[in-house]
């Protein structure tokens, strides 16, 4: 079993105990993972990779959402994997019409990767306008403002324990507003 | 939103450890059941001749094919949950669901005289039979989907047909304790026929429900 494995795994398990430094760790580590990745797949098939930030978004939260699909007894990087494989396929099977550009010369202008800019993106923001406003309120005070759930629970008055809610559902409605999506 | 910023809403979100799809099953089972089993209270009774059913081979077949298709099936759900399982594997599971079929059928090929094969294949109410499976299929098959909807299926399509598959035998097994007719042509053409219905409408609903 490799040191990637073995590492990945270990935060998964800490996180799924509660080991919230673990977790950021984890996602942090996945997320530069998942955009050199989706930046080669999207690059090989011949499409634009400024939009690569979107899918690498997109599979975080499928991550997060199915993490209780990853039986803790059984390797990790398999489950990651296969997780990525199916965001994004179901991302270029909903872009594929829009982006799908020529593969010739045109690739190397676009391969050069803008890190910088490429780190934010619009996609979820826009999805976020579209969940009901209680959700987007505490999923916005929570990422954007980076505020925790007790600060967000002061902020907008209400209880911790809504705010927990809200934020989860807020989560879940953003993975399906994404996936609704067509661009 | 900047990635970082999405990362800190996820670890927020993580305070409670996830749901598992055989966790939700275990919880929703039990309530799919009672449902179940209202709707057999409401449609159907016991056969009379419970006890000395058990006694024949016929019977008992058709126990071990129902069994045989729910327990498989709903391994198999659990297997469908992951997202590391190809679809096409439930292929071969749903084959081996059905060896107890296929041995009962030659079974009874060798047993009945060929002139009596029709009347065995059709007998009483089948028509029952495709109505009452399905519908004391319709809260396992609730319990099947809720458990998928905390998986990460790679054809949300196939795994709801495997939801259906799994409550059809379930429905079938709980519809054998009624029924009179045990030969397994009728199993084979009835009893499969209705666990072919609700594998079908699970794959209609996996399709729609499942996506993520």
């Amino acid at each position: 079993m490799s040191d990637l494995e073995d590492e990945l795994a270990g935060w998964m398990r800490a996180a799924q105990a509660g080991d919230a430094v673990a977790y950021r760790r984890l996602l942090t580590a996945l997320a530069d993972m998942l955009r050199r990745w989706v930046r080669r797949e999207l690059s090989r098939q011949g499409y634009e990779i400024a939009e690569a930030e979107d899918i690498v978004q997109e599979t975080l939260l499928a991550i997060h959402l199915k993490r209780g699909s990853w039986d803790a007894d059984r390797a990790i990087l398999p489950w990651l994997r296969a997780v990525t494989r199916h965001k994004l396929i179901d991302n270029l099977r909903r872009r594929g019409r829009r982006i799908m550009v020529p593969v010739d010369d045109l690739l190397e202008t676009l391969a050069a990767p803008e890190p910088e800019q490429t780190l934010s993106t619009e996609a979820l923001d826009r999805h976020l306008a579209t969940l009901p406003p209680g959700q987007s309120q505490v999923v916005r005070a929570i990422s954007i403002d980076g505020l925790s759930p007790a600060e967000t629970a002061k902020r907008l008055t209400l209880s911790e324990g809504a705010v927990r809610v809200a934020l989860h559902r807020g989560l879940a409605a953003l993975a399906a507003a994404a996936r609704r999506s067509e661009t | 939103m900047k990635t970082d910023d999405l990362i800190g809403s996820l670890v927020a979100d993580q305070d409670r450890p996830p749901t598992s799809s055989r966790r939700t099953f275990a919880f929703a089972l039990p309530l799919a059941l009672l449902v179940a089993y209202g709707v057999f209270r409401t449609f159907l009774e016991m056969r009379p001749d419970f006890g000395d059913a058990l006694m024949t081979w016929r019977y008992d077949f058709k126990i071990l094919v129902a069994a045989s298709v729910a327990a498989f099936g709903t391994l198999l759900l659990f297997h469908m949950a992951r997202p590391q399982t190809a679809p096409r594997t439930a292929l071969k599971w749903i084959l081996l669901a059905l060896v107890p079929l296929g041995l009962g059928l030659l079974l009874e090929m060798v047993m009945l005289p060929m002139d009596q094969w029709p009347a065995s294949a059709m007998g009483f109410n089948p028509v029952y039979c495709l109505t009452m499976v399905p519908l004391m299929a319709v809260g396992p098959l609730g319990a099947a989907l809720l458990a998928l909807r905390h998986g990460a299926p790679q054809s949300p399509t196939v795994a709801g047909a495997i939801a259906g598959f799994a409550a059809g035998g379930i429905g079938a097994l709980l519809y054998a304790v009624h029924c009179d007719n045990d030969s397994p042509f009728y199993v084979a053409i009835w009893y499969l026929g209705a666990i072919g219905i609700v594998t079908a409408v699970g794959a209609v609903l996996g399709r729609l429900c499942l996506r993520w």
